[in-house]
């Protein structure tokens, strides 16, 4: 479809309008950190924030979600929840653009999980691109999600008083010819927007010592490390991590009864296997027990375990684990020194 | 994003969280902590499982579990599961009435290879509750007892109280064309048979490994012993079936719980072959 130019402000003009008429995503500034909130007015919105605490495909799967609605009135009836709010979420990062596309590859390709799906389908992605890197914790370039080139409706990137808009579905045509004065992307635009991915490029370096595509042969040989013991150690098995992960969606399953305790609903709650109960059974066996072998796990399923079934990464560079975590486990660190880089203790 | 209104967007899937109802046709309590379900699906359809399957089942209100079907299929209609009351769904099970009504998704997951089983000799070995799933299996083989070699069956209990389906199994032991066999890990006084794990019945055994499909369902432990003493007797790995139980939340492969390594044991199992398992470390074998 043909890009786009548009102003700056005649954008957040646009999305004003938009945030008065339905529902609009968009990071916003909460003290020092930011987050993605339903935004009432364009004011509210964080330009050039920093990734948020929360990524925003855990709006896709929030933390509680109701799956089925039961109830006894005469007889016993049970029905699903599926809802969704038509939604445009704005300002969305490469790497969360990457989970979201992951998360469609399971949710929706894979398992066709009607829940997930129809809040997907309602939704509407603005994409913007990064042009320099947002801290020492990023690692997107390694992990190939730097660039998006699908999975949003529309991507701008940033030209200084205007975006270039990358237009790729119908719904982000007519989102675009909404905003006042989008005029088609001129020749001189394309130059700008060149030289912009040129900045870029030279902005981000490698992280990683070990190539994206060897990362799986890589943990598979070292399922004997002892660097697993070193984190072990030092990992509180806070569940932090997988909390603000962008990629990170197991979830628990359990029933809520309303006050009537004749109506209630099936949920599915966050969960993570960071916890020792995550994989304990009947018989008080808990199949993970020690700290390390849970550690290893989730590196497994970053690194290893999702591209053996998915074919593609389990992990995007965001960086937020590695925010989060109290004891600084940064992955960047641990598949370095899988790959051989010294452990500090 | 609130949840408000339902989406006016494509086909509207239902949920793959959504059970199918069924009812309570028949109890009966085996012993003092597990209880016999025959339970019909509403609608009147067959399950249409295949032994070693299971559904998830749900009493609402109080949450869904997973557990083995035991009837064979060949018995078609009704179908059986056999629970031991541990928590909240198997206690309030429990209390539930004839006519109750349940929910049931499934089934669910990769039943035993019978394909694999024809024509050969079937030795299948059973641990505690690992004879409800493989009671399944056991009906199969009898109801095309012709389609199978020699069918040894290895039964190991806690204490002859534990021993569950006491009539099928005087029935099994009766048959001719079965060699039935079963063992307690202690013995009460009324107890003339043999004692000590199911592992004893195994070295009495005389296996033709060339033709010889073992198949078992039991604890961790039990697994340990015996796939060496499997191996031990020339069983190449990948005809050596066996069914495990992780925690399951979803059934479908989404929740995360049941993953040994990159493995799902409710979307890939429960049933595996050693092959598939010996090199994955969360499998403890
Ligand atoms: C494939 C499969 C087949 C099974 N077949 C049978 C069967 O035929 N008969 C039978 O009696 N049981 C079977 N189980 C075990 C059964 O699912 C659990 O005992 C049941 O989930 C407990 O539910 P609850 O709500 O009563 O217990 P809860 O109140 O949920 O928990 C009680 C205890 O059980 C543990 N637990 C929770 N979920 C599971 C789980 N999925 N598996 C094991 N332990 C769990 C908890 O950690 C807790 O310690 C099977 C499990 C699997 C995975
Ligand atoms: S955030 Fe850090 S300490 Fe907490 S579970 Fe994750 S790795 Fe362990
Ligand atoms: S593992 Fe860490 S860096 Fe990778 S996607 Fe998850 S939060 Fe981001
Ligand atoms: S039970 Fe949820 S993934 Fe297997």
């Amino acid at each position: 479809m043909i890009d786009r130019v548009v102003a700056k402000t005649d954008l957040i003009r646009s999305i004003d309008r938009l945030a008065h008429e339905q529902s609009v995503f968009a990071p916003v500034a909460n003290g020092p950190q930011f987050s993605f909130k339903v935004i009432s007015s364009a004011e509210e919105v964080a330009e050039g924030y920093l990734p948020t605490a929360l990524p925003p495909s855990k709006h896709l799967l929030p933390p509680r979600e109701a799956l089925l609605r039961f109830a006894w009135h005469d007889e016993l009836a049970v029905e699903p929840v599926i809802e969704a709010t038509e939604t445009v979420a704005f300002g969305l990062r490469p790497c969360d653009l990457h989970a979201l596309e992951l998360l469609d590859a399971i949710f929706v390709d894979d398992k066709d999980d009607g829940h997930y799906r129809a809040r997907r389908e309602a939704a509407f992605f603005v994409g913007i691109e990064c042009l320099e890197p947002c801290d020492d914790h990023c690692f997107c370039e390694s992990m190939g999600s730097l660039r998006a080139d699908s999975g949003f409706d529309v991507l701008l990137t940033d030209l200084g008083d205007t975006y270039y808009v990358r237009v790729e579905s119908t719904k982000g045509r007519d989102f675009v010819l909404a905003v006042d004065g989008a005029h088609e992307a001129v020749y001189e635009d394309r130059t700008r927007l060149r030289k912009a991915h040129e900045g870029r490029d030279a902005a981000f370096t490698p992280r990683l010592d070990v190539a994206m595509e060897h990362l799986p042969a890589l943990l598979a040989e070292s399922s004997d490390s002892l660097l697993w013991d070193v984190l072990g150690e030092k990992c509180l098995s806070c569940g932090a991590c997988t909390n603000v992960c962008p990629t990170c969606y197991c979830f628990d399953v359990r029933d809520e009864l309303n006050l009537d305790m004749k109506s209630g609903e099936r949920v599915r709650t966050w969960d993570s296997c960071q916890l020792e109960e995550f994989a304990m059974v009947g018989t008080g066996e808990s199949f993970r027990k020690p700290r390390e072998m849970r550690v290893k796990h989730r590196f497994n399923r970053k690194g290893r375990y999702i591209f053996e079934r998915y074919g593609r990464m389990g992990c995007v560079g965001c960086g937020r684990c590695a925010r989060a975590c109290l004891v600084d486990i940064d992955p960047v660190e641990v598949f370095n020194q899988l790959k051989g880089r010294p452990v500090e203790r | 994003m609130v949840n408000t209104q339902t989406t006016p967007h494509g086909r509207l899937k239902q949920s793959p969280f959504l059970p199918d109802m069924a009812e309570i046709v028949r109890k009966e309590r085996l012993n003092p902590t597990e209880t016999l379900y025959v339970l019909r699906l509403t609608d009147g359809a067959e399950l249409g499982h295949a032994p070693g399957q299971f559904v998830e089942v749900s009493v609402f209100g109080v949450g869904e579990a997973p557990f083995s079907i035991s009837s064979s299929p060949t018995r078609g209609g009704e179908f059986e599961l056999c629970i031991r009351r541990v928590g909240d769904v198997t206690t309030a099970m429990e209390r539930l009435g004839i006519g109750a009504k349940l929910g049931v998704r499934g089934p669910l997951g990769r039943g035993f290879p019978l394909d694999v089983m024809r024509g050969n000799d079937v030795l299948i070995i059973a641990g505690g509750l690992g004879i409800v799933p493989l009671r399944s299996l056991i009906g199969t083989v009898i109801d095309e007892r012709a389609d199978f070699a020699e069918v040894t069956i290895l039964y190991g209990c806690k204490s002859p109280a534990e021993m569950l389906f006491k009539d099928e199994i005087a029935a099994w032991e009766a048959r001719e064309d079965i060699d039935f066999r079963v063992t307690t890990d202690i013995a009460d006084p009324s107890w003339k048979g043999n004692v000590g794990p199911v592992t004893t019945l195994f070295r009495r055994l005389t296996v033709n490994p060339k033709t010889t499909v073992p198949v078992m369902v039991g604890p961790p432990v039990m697994f340990k012993h015996v796939v060496k003493q499997v191996l031990a007797v020339g069983i190449p790995e990948d005809r050596i079936i066996l069914s495990l139980e992780r925690r399951m939340k979803c059934g479908i492969g989404e929740c995360g719980h049941c993953q040994i390594n990159g493995v799902y044991v409710c979307q890939d199992g429960p049933v595996f072959t050693y092959a598939e398992l010996k090199r994955l470390e969360e499998a403890m074998l």
